[in-house]
């Protein structure tokens, strides 16, 4: 039966809604959402061929133990059992920048009981967790609202904004084109596709200086920068502040608009720190937002915010300090480029991943992971592939120790899921101002949420 | 009749129009790029010629036009000599061949039936590609054109 299911890409944190056809749990096309406010239907090279992915052949489909194929409960047992060999805070965790938000808790929650400590990460590949501390970093900045940046005067761009996120430049020249006067402004090293089309180029230079240099223009910016950023910033000599463009006439657009929206899409921490002072020095009319290569990477930072990062856990391996480690959905041997070597001559590796890699070339441990739309439901995953949390939960039962939670009020007596949800959503938070949501076709559900979804 | 267009104001060369056309072709797209100085790369597409010399040149009369005035090729009847892909005076035909067949647009008839968009149209990132009616453009250009001077910027431009 073929069905049409809405989905959203997972490859940059734009998460740009879709249809994807599925004919019996197989997605074999997919459709535009052209209702959506922000993308108006549009989809990038990588969001039109995403889906393929799913189906592509070499899918691991099976786990390998040793290389020998084996069924979970061995798999998890045998990998249990070696973990519990290890010396205590000696297996290392890595986890993959698609986990969702709850696999990333349970992360967490297995690290802690399960590993006793040891260096357990969230394997960004770029910077992001240094790029959404800066922007969530004082001074207070209104958030960019995507849906109406196509209204803003003025949009600054720092780094190459329409490559990391191609269909963010629909509403960005919706913007330029908007009126006269209105500017799309570049800051940044290359020419590239932002580059192309913007009115004005600060380039030449890194994008942190072609900031500072604006920032230095702006009429509302203060002497004195903070401590944190002037240290960044201080080797740079007035020398290393010229950048090619119009830098007065940039200051002058942004200083005299409407409404300026900053984006920010660099993976240099100070460049974002400064694209926010940049907003920020602009007053009440401009808002910011910093873009990051993960999709949802502030939702998984924030159910846990782990205090190590890939680096960590690759020194600890070449420290000797790790004796294993447990890779779920991120080529850490890759991803650790030079050093990948140290993690390939660990006793233990055990490798989650949907495609063979150098990680699963030297894993003792191979385990398949869903994918995405899998993991949602949306497709069938192929053989035995399981999401990383139904994998540590299994792992941690295999350890004694239970991981699954639920919410109270829904374990005191059986309710119906719309109850369920309703009392999930209230004993976690309550009801919270800026949750968006779509509406639920069901109309029970849909009564249920009244009120706990605010949009 | 309507037909494509690209907005050069908008395209920002993200090929995400050609991974749309293949990805409908099933694996080989239609959409050629010419490739400017800078080293970006600009879609061009089959222009559906009212004296098309893809059409001329085709020595299995594969390519026909269609009611609509879209000039298609049966599958069936090409033999692939690449008669068409020399003729076609904007290289908008691919040498790329699909089972031994020369891929050409044909405006995704399939889609536009059903009310759709062309792929291409539709996942355009930047709202370059335009499906548009190609008897109301000249007057649209003349009123833009006359209107720019006492409009003081471009109107045409707003899309």
């Amino acid at each position: 039966m073929l069905e049409r299911k809405a989905t959203s890409c997972i490859h940059c944190s734009l998460a740009c809604p879709y249809l994807l056809d599925v004919e019996d749990g197989d997605p074999v096309g997919l459709e535009y959402d052209a209702a959506s406010p922000v993308t108006a239907g549009g989809l990038c090279a990588r969001g039109n061929l995403a889906y393929e992915l799913l189906r592509l052949p070499g899918r691991l489909d099976v786990p390998l133990v040793r290389g020998q194929p084996a069924r979970w409960p061995e798999a998890l047992s045998r990998l249990a059992d070696e973990i519990e060999r290890q010396p205590a805070g000696s297996v290392g965790l890595v986890l993959g920048a698609d986990a969702t938000a709850e696999e990333a808790g349970l992360a967490g929650r297995f690290a802690a009981e399960c590993l006793s400590g040891a260096p357990a990460a969230i394997g960004f590949l770029s910077n992001e967790p240094a790029v959404l501390a800066e922007a969530a970093a004082a001074p207070d900045v209104p958030e960019t609202r995507l849906a109406e940046l196509g209204k803003a005067n003025v949009v600054i761009a720092v780094g190459d904004l329409f490559a990391l996120a191609p269909v963010i430049s629909r509403r960005a020249l919706d913007a330029k084109y908007g009126a006269r006067g209105n500017a799309l402004v570049y800051l940044g090293r290359d020419e590239g596709l932002t580059a192309r089309l913007a009115g004005m180029k600060l380039t030449g230079a890194s994008e942190r200086r072609a900031a500072l240099a604006l920032l230095r223009e702006l009429p509302g910016a203060g002497k004195s920068l903070p401590a944190d950023v002037s240290r960044a910033i201080e080797p740079f000599t007035k020398a290393d502040l010229a950048v090619k463009g119009p830098l007065p006439a940039a200051a002058k657009a942004a200083a005299g608009a409407q409404s300026v929206a900053v984006i920010a899409a660099s993976v240099d921490p100070v460049a974002v720190r400064l694209a926010k002072l940049i907003a920020a020095a602009l007053g009440p009319s401009a808002s910011f937002l910093a873009m990051t290569e993960a999709a949802g990477a502030r939702e998984i930072l924030a159910a846990w915010r782990p205090e190590a990062d890939l680096a960590a856990v690759v020194k600890a391996a070449m420290d000797g300090r790790l004796r294993g480690a447990i890779a779920l959905g991120l080529d850490a041997v890759s991803a650790a480029g030079a050093y990948g070597g140290a993690l390939t001559k660990l006793p233990l590796l055990a490798a989650g991943a949907c495609f063979d890699n150098p990680t699963t070339k030297a894993a003792g441990f191979v385990l398949p992971v869903k994918l995405w739309a899998e993991k949602s439901g949306t497709v069938v995953a192929p053989g035995l592939a399981h999401s990383y949390g139904w994998i540590l939960r299994g792992l941690a039962r295999e350890m004694g120790k239970e991981l699954a939670g639920r919410p109270a009020a829904a374990q005191a007596r059986p309710m119906s899921i719309p109850e369920a949800v309703k009392a999930a959503a209230e004993s976690a938070e309550g009801p919270r101002a800026g949750w968006t949501a779509r509406e639920p076709s069901d109309p029970a559900l849909r009564a249920a949420l009244a009120g706990v979804y605010v949009a | 009749m309507k037909r494509l267009f690209v907005d050069l104001d908008r395209c920002i060369g993200c090929g995400s129009c050609a991974a749309a056309c293949a990805r409908v072709l099933g694996g080989v797209s239609s959409i050629r790029y010419a490739r400017l100085g800078s080293g970006v790369e600009i879609p061009s597409v089959c222009r559906h010629c009212s004296e098309a010399p893809c059409l001329n040149a085709c020595p299995t009369k594969a390519i026909r036009r269609d009611d609509n005035g879209i000039v298609e090729r049966d599958t069936m009847l090409c033999v692939g000599c690449r008669s068409c892909v020399l003729a076609c005076p904007f290289g908008a035909l691919a040498d790329e061949f699909r089972n031994h067949a020369a891929v050409k647009c044909n405006l995704c008839a399939a889609r536009v039936e059903r009310g759709l968009l062309p792929a291409c149209v539709a996942t355009c990132s930047s709202g370059a590609r335009r499906l548009e009616d190609v008897a109301g453009m000249g007057a649209d250009k003349r009123t833009v054109l006359v209107g720019a001077d006492a409009l003081g910027h471009n109107p045409y431009r707003r899309r």
